[in-house]
Order: structure tokens, then C-alpha cells, then sequence
């Protein structure tokens, strides 16, 4: 097998489809997934030898691809509260429209809640929500220790669920 | 990856899980696609990826990596591909005394012994990790990364150490692309020292000078930067030495980045590199990551890096100042000391006085010590063992500084004594320093309980006055007396005292005294009942001990009364364990009693998982 192919099987092969499932859950524009997915493989490319060598290279494609996916959707919801869209979502009311548009709706206000997050906190709570990770592997992608992990987690549940019970959602 | 018992309960959480299934729906199709070619094609250009055709030249995979983002930018600089130009460097005038690149480079090579400290941080958000690299000559490099410490030297086989371990263990990675980028040369360049540290390769172009970062007359500053990469090199030089001292490698795109911090001084001694040495100092040396990390390592300023070398500045263990000494009404001795504490070795502290002896014979325990920084000033208290004691006053004490062992059978080693012959007979210790109503004979008598010394512990109880209702020393007393009948499986004269008590227990219990007691209080008692037959009672008893109301004063914000009330349940789940250890032991109950007792089945309830042994069927 060639370097290439054996770097690619070995290091990205095994993560492709959790990285996809990260940037496109947080993401969600497939414009912005597509550019994060670009961002996050210019920076394999760069690091490729280092990646090679690195003592967990999965867990940390898995940062960028995080980190990433996170700027995109702060960008996002900055946007979204600039410009914000058509009417808004109140819980119990959304009788006359659509539920696929609801649910856009309240999605993209909780995105906006995630996005005014501090980012360690925003990042665990969208692991431990996108990708189901233990607090291990949250530690693990975000390069810190576990109970700095759960002390992120454990904040930014606390704000979103606040947020959840504004919407109405919980 | 999943599935470690750290799991978040995601049943409990609703937050999350609404917010995954929110995340998790409806997944476009295009989105799919697009980023299923955009991996495809990233597969593809791998294979024009500089690394991998330099491994296809190699035919073999390296045991080594390097840092890809400089590798690429260097490679480019030498290649002279155009792309990558020097950095635009505002040359007003040409300082006649400013160091050329090329005396930097030779002045460093020039230098004895070099030394630095290098901080990697992988992107903005990362935490920095710190390595250390010591160069000496005849190309000897000693490293420290992480808990290894990792010796080479002139091309042979790196020898790696664990200062955890003490043991040898093979090389950290960062390590051996440190030292392959070191080469196997004699002396090092500046230029691969800097490729080591930063994690590129040699630097082929001439580092250009930077006026507009050069903000000291004593420094001058190089660059090299490209313009389509967004990535720099910055070297600050002493001007007048040429020496270089900080290296910076900067990422603009992702804050990655490499500083590393350059000393210089004259040569080390050889054992510092010899990797020999160095296992003799993990196997006899002295304790302490400290000492380990740097054993063998003289500082040039002749400052103590080490506690061992500390330990060695103040040549060894002194012997504090005598500042007060006094004896009580009733036999205790207390001793204010000065230049109180020293520091071991190993980076143990002692302070004041370890033991007391006096002329009489007797023997003294130690149930008081406190130091206080300011002034580095202590305070002990000692008790002879034997109370009451006679009437007899020392005419003479002899204090004992001396370093304490650990280990069993261990002896104190003696650092010095001090003779005292005059005190302050017949007085109180500074209530400054101790609390007035310390109670030292008290503090001796749980030391005699629990070295199960029945007859100094009687004497205590006989010569202590006063009604437990009343006095709160005779309150300690009684305690002390319920815990001796039940040692000593005297169940019905403890059953009996602990009625008595149970009134008071249950006072001191429910009252505030800046936290709360533990009902570890109430142990002795639940045993003698239950040993005396009495199950039902000590179960009731039990919960009704559970079910005290212990009021929190008003001051408290809701934080910190959540925190309190949480650790009370903490501490009374603990103590249900040591209830029915001791339920087991003293009473003798087998594990159905003990369940029924404490209302949990202890060998299958969570809160004993890893206890169920102590228990009998």
C-alpha cells in the first residue's frame, strides 16, 4: 500500500464519517460545512507529518473539525441576530405554519444560544450532543483534562438548558 | 471510543438529548455529497503531498516526523520558488555595531553550554506544553519532556528516563524529532537548534533584520516570514554579545506557536549528560520530581534549583531559635520557636521541635503544633504521657529538633537540641498562638485510646472532674470513656453510659460550630446497643439520628448552603460504612443484621461496593 493511501486508512479512513457528522450537525449550511470540511483538511495537509507521528491523531482532526464547525455556527448565529428572520419561535404557537419551519426555527435559535456560549462550553456540549462522546473523549478532542471536560459540559448545559426552557422546549 | 463508565447518564439529561435529536435530524443529501467528494479529492492530492514523496524516496516510513506547516515553509525558502520571499525589513541605517546573521550563528556555536525552555502551543485555544533541551559540547543534549528526561549524544541510541517511574522507558516522540533534527553532529548550528525546538528544518535563508520589532537598543530582532503562508520566524539577538536568546514561531492562521527562551553559560559538569549517572541518581538519589528532573544540574548563578540543593545552601537542617518556653498548671509543656521550619532533602518541612525530654525521665507526646509564616515562627505542645504526674518540676528540659520518619520502626535522626533551664512556670501558652480552651490532656486521651493503653487512659478518666451536662472536657471525658467500654466489649456499661449521653450526642450533633459533626459520634453507642442484643433499637435510633434537623445559620448564600447539605449526606452515607464495619467487628453481627440495622442490604447496595468483604454471612 502506498504512504498515501496507508496514512489515509490508518488516520482519516476510521474518522470520515464522524468528521462529517460533527461539521454537518453544528454546521448545518452546506455551503459553510463544505468550507469547514476544506479548512479542516488544509490544516491535515499541513500537519500531515506531525499527524503521522502524533500520539492521538484522530482526537485531534476531531479538535480542528470541532473548533471549526464552532466558529462557523458563532458566525452564523452573529449573522442570524443581525438579520434575523421571519417572525419567531414561541412554543405552543406555532399553529399555521409549518413544523418543518419550527423546527428550522428553533433550531436556529438555539445555534444562536450555543453560539453566545463561551466556546469550551459550546464545543462539549455539541460533542456530548452530535457525537454521544464520554467525557473522556471529550477531553480527548478538546485538549484538556477531564474534569475541566465536565466543568465546561456541565456549565453549558446549565445555560442551554435555560435557553430550551425559554423557547419552551423543555 | 464511547461506552467508559464516565459516560454523561444521557437519560437523565433532557437538555442534551433534545438538543442531539435536534442536531441529529434530517441530514441533507447534498450536504452529504459534497463533503464525501471534498474527502475524496483530499485523498487524491495526499498523494502529491511533499512528506509522502520524500517517504516514497526514502522507501521506507521514518521513525521520526516533523512539524509539516515549517517543513513546507522552509522547504519552500530554500527551493527559492518565489512564493516565499524574506520579510520586508525597514533598513533606515545600518547600525555599524548590529550583528550580521552570520555572527549570531558563530557566536552561538561558540558557546559552551546552552539551555532552553520551550513552550508549543498547538492553536490559540491549546495549552502550552514546556519542553527543556540542554546542549553541551561535543554534541551532548540532554531533554526533558513531559515526566521523561531523555539523553544523546553524538548520533548513538537515545536513553530515555522516567522521573515517575524511575525507571527507563522508550523515548517520547517529541523527543526523538527533537534529536533527529539535532543531527549527530559534534557541535549544533543555530539553525537546526532552531529546527529542533520549532519543529522545522534547517533554515537556508538569511534571516533578515527587523527594525520595526526591534524596540531596545540592546536587542536586535531577525525575521524570516513568508508571504503566502502567513508563517514567521523571529530571532532576538543580544546586540552587543550576538548571542541569541528568543526564537518565535508564529502561525497567523491558527495561533499555533513555538517560543523558546535561550541562556547560555559555561560548561556543565559531564555526569549532567551521562545518562549512567543519571540512573544512579533515580535509583539512590533523592525523592521528589524536583531533584529528578534536575538532578545533576549546577546552576551557573550558584542558586539552588533543587530541594536537595536548597537542603545544601542552608548547609543541612538548623536548629529553630528557642524564642519562649513555659509550663502549664497541670504539666504541659509549650515552646515558641523562631527561624522555625526546615526544609529536607526530599522537600519535606519540619518545624519548631519534634520531642521533649527532662530530667525527671519522664515521657512527652507531641498534641500541638502550628507554624506561621510570618516570622517563620511555631508553636508545640507536649503532655507526659503518665497524668496525673507527681509534683515534682524538671529542673531541666532538653528540646529535640530532629527529622521524622515514615516508615514503621523508623526513628527520628537528631539535627540538634537545645537545654532549657528556666521557664515560665505555671503558665498558659500565648493564646495568640493557641487556643485557650485547647484541651491537650484530651488530645492525649484519644491518643491512649487508640493505642488501647487502658491504664493511662483510666487515670485520664479518673482525674478529669466535672458533670458531662456541665463541662464540656467532661463531655470528652465520657466519649472517651464509651469508646473504651466498647473496645474493651464492656456492652452493658455502655449501653447504660451511651443512654446517658444520647442527649447531649444529639445537641452537639444538630449544632453549627462552623460545620457539622459527624455521626461518627453516635457510633460507639449504635455498636454496644446492638451488641447487647438491642437490633431494633440501634436501627431506630439510626434513623432517627438521620432524620435530625440541623439548622444552617442565616449568613450563608444558597451555593453554600447547597454545598453543605450535600456533604452532610456524603459524610453520613461514608459513616454507614464504618458503622457497619464496626457493627462486623466489635458486635459481631453477621451481615443481615448489620442490613437491617443500617436499611441497606451492605452486601449488594451500591454504597459498600468493595466492603461486602468485611462482612460475614
Amino acid at each position: 500500500m502506498d504512504k498515501a493511501e496507508e496514512l489515509y486508512e490508518r488516520i482519516i479512513s476510521p474518522i470520515e464519517s464522524r468528521m462529517m457528522g460533527v461539521i454537518s450537525r453544528i454546521v448545518r449550511d452546506p455551503d459553510d460545512a463544505a468550507d469547514v470540511l476544506q479548512e479542516t483538511l488544509a490544516v491535515v495537509w499541513r500537519k500531515l507529518e506531525r499527524l503521522d507521528r502524533h500520539p492521538d491523531p484522530q482526537s485531534y482532526i476531531l479538535r480542528i473539525c470541532l473548533s471549526r464547525s464552532y466558529d462557523a455556527l458563532r458566525k452564523r448565529a452573529r449573522r442570524r441576530r443581525e438579520r434575523p428572520l421571519e417572525g419567531s419561535i414561541e412554543a405552543g404557537q406555532s399553529a399555521g405554519r409549518g413544523d418543518a419551519v419550527v423546527q428550522r426555527e428553533a433550531l436556529s435559535a438555539i445555534h444562536e444560544a450555543i453560539g453566545a456560549l463561551p466556546p469550551r462550553q459550546g464545543q462539549a456540549v455539541l460533542l456530548r450532543a452530535v457525537d454521544g462522546s464520554t467525557y473522556s473523549v471529550i477531553a480527548k478532542i478538546m485538549g484538556c483534562s477531564e474534569v475541566t471536560a465536565r466543568s465546561h459540559f456541565s456549565k453549558g448545559r446549565a445555560r442551554l438548558r435555560e435557553v430550551l426552557s425559554e423557547l419552551g422546549l423543555m | 471510543m464511547n461506552g467508559s463508565n464516565d459516560a454523561v447518564p444521557r437519560e437523565e439529561d433532557d437538555a442534551i438529548r433534545k438538543l442531539g435529536k435536534m442536531l441529529n435530524s434530517d441530514e441533507s443529501a447534498e450536504l452529504e455529497q459534497r463533503m464525501g467528494e471534498t474527502l475524496r479529492e483530499f485523498r487524491e492530492d495526499l498523494r502529491e503531498h511533499p512528506y509522502i514523496i520524500r517517504q516514497r524516496r526514502r522507501s521506507r516510513v521514518t521513525a521520526w516526523g516533523r512539524r509539516p506547516a515549517w517543513r513546507r515553509f522552509l522547504l519552500a525558502l530554500a527551493a527559492g520558488t518565489g512564493t516565499v520571499c524574506v520579510a520586508v525589513a525597514v533598513v533606515l541605517t545600518l547600525w555599524s555595531h548590529t550583528p550580521t546573521w552570520a555572527q549570531v550563528v558563530e557566536q552561538f556555536q561558540s558557546a559552551p553550554f546552552c539551555s532552553a525552555v520551550v513552550y508549543v502551543k498547538e492553536d490559540t485555544l491549546a495549552e502550552p506544553e514546556q519542553h527543556e533541551l540542554w546542549l553541551g559540547s561535543g554534541g551532548r543534549v540532554r531533554i526533558r519532556v513531559g515526566t521523561q528526561v531523555v539523553f544523546a549524544r553524538d548520533g548513538e541510541v537515545p536513553r530515555a528516563f522516567d522521573i515517575t517511574t524511575r525507571g527507563e522507558v522508550e523515548p517520547d516522540y517529541r523527543a526523538i524529532e527533537m534529536l533527529e533534527m539535532l543531527g549527530g553532529t559534534k557541535s549544533f548550528s543555530l539553525e537546526t537548534v532552531i529546527a529542533a525546538v520549532c519543529g522545522g528544518e534547517a533554515i537556508d535563508v538569511t534571516p533578515a533584520l527587523n527594525y520595526q520589532a526591534d524596540i531596545s537598543e540592546d536587542l536586535v530582532v531577525f525575521e524570516v516570514s513568508s508571504e503566502v503562508t502567513a508563517e514567521w520566524i523571529r530571532i532576538w539577538a543580544l546586540r552587543k554579545s550576538k548571542l541569541p536568546v528568543h526564537v518565535r514561531v508564529w502561525d497567523a492562521r491558527d495561533g499555533e506557536s513555538v517560543d523558546a527562551v535561550f541562556t547560555y553559560s559555561k560548561e556543565q559538569p559531564p555526569e549532567f549528560f551521562d545518562p549512567r549517572s543519571f540512573a544512579s541518581e533515580l535509583s539512590s538519589g533523592a525523592a521528589g520530581s524536583t531533584n529528578l528532573a534536575y538532578a545533576l544540574l549546577k546552576d551557573p548563578g550558584g542558586r539552588p534549583t533543587t530541594p536537595q540543593d536548597l537542603f545544601k545552601e542552608r548547609a543541612g537542617y538548623h536548629v529553630p531559635v528557642v524564642r519562649d518556653v513555659g509550663i502549664t498548671e497541670d504539666g504541659a509543656i509549650w515552646v515558641a520557636a523562631a527561624r522555625s521550619s526546615n526544609s529536607g532533602p526530599n522537600g519535606q518541612w519540619l518545624f519548631g521541635f519534634q520531642r521533649v525530654e527532662d530530667d525527671l525521665g519522664r515521657d512527652y507526646y507531641g498534641v500541638y503544633s502550628s507554624s506561621a509564616g510570618r516570622g517563620d515562627s511555631s508553636i508545640q505542645v507536649f503532655v507526659p504521657l503518665d497524668y496525673p504526674f507527681d509534683e515534682r518540676v524538671p529542673t531541666e528540659l532538653m528540646l529535640i529538633c530532629e527529622e521524622q520518619h515514615v516508615g514503621p520502626g523508623d526513628t527520628g535522626e537528631p539535627i540538634g537540641t537545645v537545654e532549657v533551664t528556666e521557664w515560665k512556670q505555671g503558665e498558659k501558652w500565648p493564646s495568640s498562638m493557641v487556643g485557650e480552651d485547647f484541651d491537650a490532656y484530651g488530645v492525649l486521651a484519644e491518643h491512649l485510646l487508640r493505642k488501647k493503653d487502658w491504664g493511662r487512659l483510666q487515670r485520664y478518666l479518673d482525674s478529669t472532674p466535672g458533670e458531662p451536662e456541665k463541662n464540656e472536657k467532661a463531655f470528652r471525658r465520657e466519649r472517651l470513656r464509651l469508646g473504651m467500654l466498647v473496645e474493651r466489649k464492656e456492652f452493658d456499661e455502655a449501653v447504660a453510659l451511651g443512654e446517658r449521653l444520647l442527649p447531649l450526642l444529639e445537641e452537639e450533633y444538630r449544632r453549627w460550630q462552623g460545620n457539622f459533626l459527624s455521626p461518627y459520634m453516635f457510633n460507639d453507642y449504635l455498636v454496644a446497643l446492638a451488641a447487647e442484643g438491642r437490633i431494633g433499637d440501634a436501627r431506630d435510633l439510626l434513623r432517627r439520628v438521620g432524620e435530625i434537623e440541623r439548622p444552617l445559620p442565616d449568613h450563608l448564600n444558597k451555593r453554600a448552603e447547597e454545598h453543605i447539605r450535600k456533604s452532610m449526606q456524603v459524610g453520613f452515607d461514608a459513616n454507614l460504612k464504618h458503622l457497619a464495619i464496626d457493627l462486623s467487628h466489635q458486635a459481631e453481627l453477621s451481615a443481615k443484621e448489620i442490613s437491617e440495622i443500617v436499611g441497606v442490604d451492605v452486601k449488594t447496595d451500591e454504597r459498600f461496593k468493595g466492603y461486602s468483604g468485611f462482612f460475614g454471612d
